[in-house]
C-alpha cells in the first residue's frame, strides 16, 4: 500500500471508529427530523387554521354591473394550472418542507371569496364587527367615472391577500361586463389571452431539435447541479472539521514529528483529505438517506443515466474542489496554535469559496456565458459551485467548461504544493504561529 | 566508510541561524554523537536529515546519493518531541508507525507484539495510549522506532525525561544496536552519555560545528592534561604545573602545554614529595565544550568555526 493509502485508511478507520463520529451520524438525523417536524408542523398547522377561518372580501354593487354567476364561477376556478402541477408534485413528496411549500403556494394562487351586501351601510356594519377584511364600493356612476371604493379595517394586516383580493376583483369586474356583451367562445381569449388550455411552450436546441417544454425536466436540470453544490459545501465543512481537529491533536500531542520523519507532508495531506473526505461523505449518505432527502439524492441518481455528461461535469468539479479547498483549509490550520485558531483560519477559504457564487447566482443562471459566470467559473476557489451552476443550465460550450477544469486543477495543484509547506511550517510551531515572513518564506520554497 | 554525508549545510529561521555551513561524516558501524547545548542547532540538523525542513543550501547524501523519500525508509528516528495518539491503542499506534516505514499490515503488528513482549508490555497492546503510565509510553515509542528494523537509527534527545529504567533499556538498545551494525546518531546535551556511548562526534554551538573527530582524538587534542594527587604536606613549585586545583583532598594540577603526567612524577620524585594519591584525570568532555566555546567567543568574529575536520 502507498504511504498515501496508509494514511488514508487510518484518517478513515479512527474516524469512523470514534465514538463521537457514531453518535453524531446516528444521532443527528433523529434531532434533524425532531427539529425539522416542529418547525414544519407548527407554522402548517397555523396556516390551516388561517386558511379555514379565512374571512371573506365584502362587495356592494350600487351600479348592478356585478353578476353573481361570474362570483360562483371565479370561486369554482381553483389555482393556475401551472400551480396546480407544481403543487401537486412538491404535495407529493413526502418531505414536510415539500407539504408546507404547497400550501402556501396554494393560498396565493386561490381566489378570493366574494360577500355581497344588500347596502353600504350593511357592508360598513360587517367591516365594522371584523367579519370582513375589506370592503368594495362600486359606485352607482361606476360605469362612466370607474371609481372603486375600498375600505378595509386599520388593523388589517399586509400579506399575500391583499393583492389577491384586488386581482380577484379585477377578474370579477372584466368577467362581468363581458358576459353578454361578447360573443361566449370569444371570452376566454380575453380572459386569459396567453394562458389558454391549448397553450403550448416549447424548446429549440442548437441543432434546431424542437421539444415541448417540460417542467419536470427542467426543474431536475437544476436540481442535479443544486444537489451537488449542497453536498459539496456539506462535505467540505464537515470533513474540514475532522481535517483540523486531527491536525491540531497531532500537533498537541508531538506525534507529528514522527509522522513526517516517514511521509512526505504532501503525502500525509493528501492522504488525510481522502480519508476524512471519506469519513465526512459517509456520515453524509448516511444523513441522507436517514432523512427524506433521500427521494432528491435517488432523483440526481436517476438523472445521472438521464443525462450523464451534466452529472459526470459537476462531479468533477466536486471532486477537484473538494481537494483544492479541504488542502487549502488544512494548511491554514495548520498554522493555528489550537483548534480554534485553526478554525477561524481556514474559514477564510469556505467564504471565499461559497460567498460570491451564493450572492451572484441569480446573474449567473440568467446569463450563464456571461463575463461574471465566466470569470467566477474559472477562477478556481469559485469555479465548483459556479461551474455547478453554469452546467445546470446546458448553455455552456465544452471549451468553456474545459478551461474552468483546466483552471481548477491547476489550483488543486497549487494549492497541495503551498499547503504541504504551510503545513509543514505550522506542524512544528508547536504553541505559536510562524511570522509572516516566514510564512512567505516558506512558499516560495513551495 | 562514510554513511551519511552532511555536506556544508545551511539554514536560517526568520532571525536565527541554526546551522552555518556545516559538514561532516557518519560512518558505518558506528555510534555518533551530535552534541551542544539546548538550542545550539542540533535538533535542525536532525530534521533537515529526516527531510522535515529543508536547508537553505548544502546537502545530505545517504550512501553517496541524495536522499530520497524511500531511503528514509531505512531510517529509524526518534524525535526530542515525541508523542503517540493518546486515544488509540498501542498496538493499533505501532502497527499505523510500521506500516508508514513500508512494512505490511501484518508483518507490522507480528513485530510489534513481539517487541511489546520483549519489553514487558505484551499485556498492554490492546489498551489505549493515555491509559498507559508515563513509562510505559516511552517504552511504546521507541518500539516505534525500532520496529521496521532500521540500518540507521537517530535519536534526539533519547534520555530526556526517562526513567532510570528505561534510561537504561534505551542505552542497551543502542549499543546492542550497533553490536549488530546498525549506524546510531546520537544527538544530545548529555555528555557523560556520549563518553560512554560514542566513537566519534561533532559538537555544535550557535549553528557552528565546532570540533569534530574522534573522541579519543579530540579529548587528547583539547584536553587539557591534569593529574590528581594527594601528597604528604604542600607540593613545592613545580616548572611543568601550570596551575593547582583544590578538589577536597587532593589536588588537580594542570599541566603546562607540552608536559606530560610523568614528567609531573619525575618532578616530585625529585623533590622527595611524599605521594599518596596519583591519578591522570581524563579531560571530561563538558569541560572540553566550554573551554572551545569560550575560545571562541574570545576569538574575533568570522574566525570561531572549525576550519577543516578532522577525521
Amino acid at each position: 500500500m502507498s504511504k498515501i493509502g496508509v494514511v488514508m485508511s487510518r484518517e478513515f478507520l479512527s474516524t469512523v471508529k470514534r465514538r463521537s463520529y457514531l453518535i453524531v451520524t446516528f444521532g443527528m438525523p433523529f434531532f434533524v427530523s425532531l427539529y425539522l417536524g416542529i418547525v414544519a408542523f407548527l407554522p402548517a398547522m397555523f396556516m390551516a387554521q388561517r386558511g379555514a377561518s379565512r374571512r371573506e372580501i365584502g362587495l356592494v354593487d350600487e351600479a348592478g354591473v356585478v353578476r353573481e354567476a361570474e362570483i360562483s364561477r371565479l370561486a369554482s376556478s381553483g389555482p393556475q394550472a401551472e400551480v396546480q402541477e407544481l403543487t401537486k408534485r412538491l404535495g407529493a413528496g413526502s418531505s414536510s418542507g415539500g407539504r408546507m411549500a404547497a400550501a402556501i403556494l396554494e393560498g396565493v394562487a386561490t381566489n378570493v371569496r366574494f360577500r355581497i351586501f344588500a347596502s353600504r351601510e350593511v357592508g360598513m356594519e360587517a367591516l365594522r364587527a371584523r367579519t370582513i377584511d375589506r370592503l368594495y364600493v362600486i359606485p352607482e356612476e361606476y360605469l362612466d367615472s370607474g371609481g372603486v371604493e375600498t375600505y378595509r379595517s386599520k388593523d388589517a394586516s399586509f400579506g399575500f391577500g391583499r393583492t389577491r383580493a384586488g386581482e380577484s376583483l379585477e377578474k370579477l369586474l372584466s368577467r362581468s361586463l363581458l358576459a353578454g356583451r361578447v360573443p361566449d367562445e370569444l371570452r376566454p381569449r380575453i380572459e386569459e389571452p396567453l394562458r389558454g388550455a391549448a397553450a403550448r411552450q416549447y424548446t429549440v436546441a442548437r441543432d434546431g431539435r424542437i421539444e415541448p417544454l417540460d417542467l419536470q425536466v427542467r426543474i431536475a436540470r437544476m436540481a442535479i447541479p443544486g444537489v451537488f453544490a449542497l453536498l459539496f459545501m456539506m462535505s467540505v465543512l464537515i470533513s474540514s472539521g475532522y481535517l483540523l481537529q486531527g491536525v491540531s491533536e497531532e500537533k498537541e500531542n508531538r506525534v507529528i514529528e514522527v509522522i513526517l520523519s516517514s511521509v512526505r507532508p504532501e503525502q500525509l495531506l493528501f492522504g488525510k483529505l481522502l480519508g476524512l473526505g471519506a469519513a465526512g461523505l459517509l456520515q453524509l449518505i448516511v444523513w441522507i438517506s436517514v432523512a427524506s432527502l433521500a427521494t432528491s439524492l435517488l432523483a440526481a441518481a436517476a438523472l445521472a443515466v438521464l443525462d450523464f455528461k451534466l452529472f459526470s461535469g459537476c462531479l468533477v468539479f466536486f471532486v477537484l474542489g473538494f481537494l483544492m479547498l479541504g488542502s487549502l483549509m488544512t494548511g491554514t490550520g495548520a498554522l493555528g496554535s489550537n483548534a480554534r485558531e485553526s478554525q477561524q483560519m481556514a474559514a477564510i477559504w469556505s467564504t471565499l469559496t461559497i460567498l460570491p457564487p451564493a450572492l451572484t447566482w441569480m446573474g449567473i443562471l440568467d446569463a450563464p456565458n456571461g463575463s461574471l459566470a465566466r470569470i467566477l467559473g474559472w477562477f478556481p476557489l469559485t469555479a465548483p459551485i459556479t461551474m455547478m451552476l453554469r452546467l445546470g443550465t446546458g448553455q455552456v460550450p465544452w471549451w468553456d467548461v474545459l478551461v474552468g477544469v483546466f483552471c481548477l486543477a491547476g489550483g488543486v495543484y497549487l494549492s497541495i504544493r503551498a499547503s504541504g509547506a504551510l503545513f509543514r511550517l505550522g506542524l512544528l510551531m508547536y504553541g505559536k504561529r510562524p511570522s509572516l515572513r516566514e510564512i512567505l518564506r516558506q512558499l516560495r520554497h513551495a | 566508510m562514510a554513511i551519511l554525508t552532511f555536506s556544508h549545510l545551511h539554514k536560517t529561521y526568520a532571525s536565527t541561524v541554526a546551522s552555518e555551513d556545516v559538514s561532516f561524516e557518519v560512518r558505518s558501524g558506528e555510534v555518533f554523537g551530535l552534541l551542544g547545548p539546548n538550542g545550539a542547532g542540533k535538533s535542525t540538523i536532525i530534521r533537515m536529515l529526516m527531510d522535515i525542513i529543508a536547508p537553505d543550501a548544502g546537502e545530505i547524501l545517504l550512501d553517496g546519493h541524495r536522499l530520497g523519500p524511500g531511503e528514509r525508509d531505512r531510517i529509524g528516528y526518534l524525535p526530542e518531541e515525541r508523542g503517540l495518539y493518546r486515544k488509540e491503542k498501542a498496538i493499533d499506534v505501532l502497527v499505523y508507525f510500521g506500516m508508514l516505514k513500508g512494512l505490511h499490515r501484518r508483518a507490522a503488528r507480528e513485530r510489534a507484539l513481539a517487541w511489546l513482549k520483549r519489553i514487558d508490555l505484551a499485556d498492554l497492546a490492546d489498551r489505549r495510549v493515555d491509559q498507559m503510565s508515563k513509562g510505559q509510553q516511552q517504552k511504546v515509542q521507541i518500539v516505534g522506532t525500532l520496529l521496521h528494523d532500521p540500518a540507521i537509527i537517530v535519536v534526539d534527545e533519547p534520555f530526556s525525561g526517562l526513567d532510570p529504567i528505561n534510561t537504561a533499556l534505551v542505552r542497551d538498545l543502542l549499543k546492542e544496536k550497533s553490536a549488530a551494525g546498525c549506524v546510531v546518531v546520537l544527538s544530545t546535551h548529555q555528555m557523560p552519555l556520549v563518553e560512554a556511548l560514542c566513537d566519534r562526534v561533532a559538537m555544535i554551538h550557535q549553528g557552528r560545528l565546532v570540533l569534530y573527530g574522534p573522541l579519543d582524538e579530540i579529548r587528547r587534542q583539547d584536553g587539557e592534561a591534569s593529574v590528581l594527587v594527594e601528597t604528604e604536606g604542600a607540593l613545592p613549585e613545580l616548572d611543568v604545573a601550570a596551575r593547582l586545583e583544590r578538589q577536597g583532598p587532593l589536588v588537580r594540577v594542570f599541566l603546562k602545554a607540552g608536559a606530560r603526567p610523568r614528567d609531573l612524577m619525575e618532578r616530585m620524585v625529585r623533590h622527595g614529595v611524599q605521594l599518596h594519591h596519583f591519578e591522570v584525570v581524563r579531560t571530561p568532555l563538558e569541560e572540553i565544550f566550554v573551554r572551545t566555546v569560550r575560545r571562541l567567543e574570545a576569538a574575533p568574529a568570522g574566525n570561531g568555526a572549525l576550519a577543516g575536520a578532522r577525521t
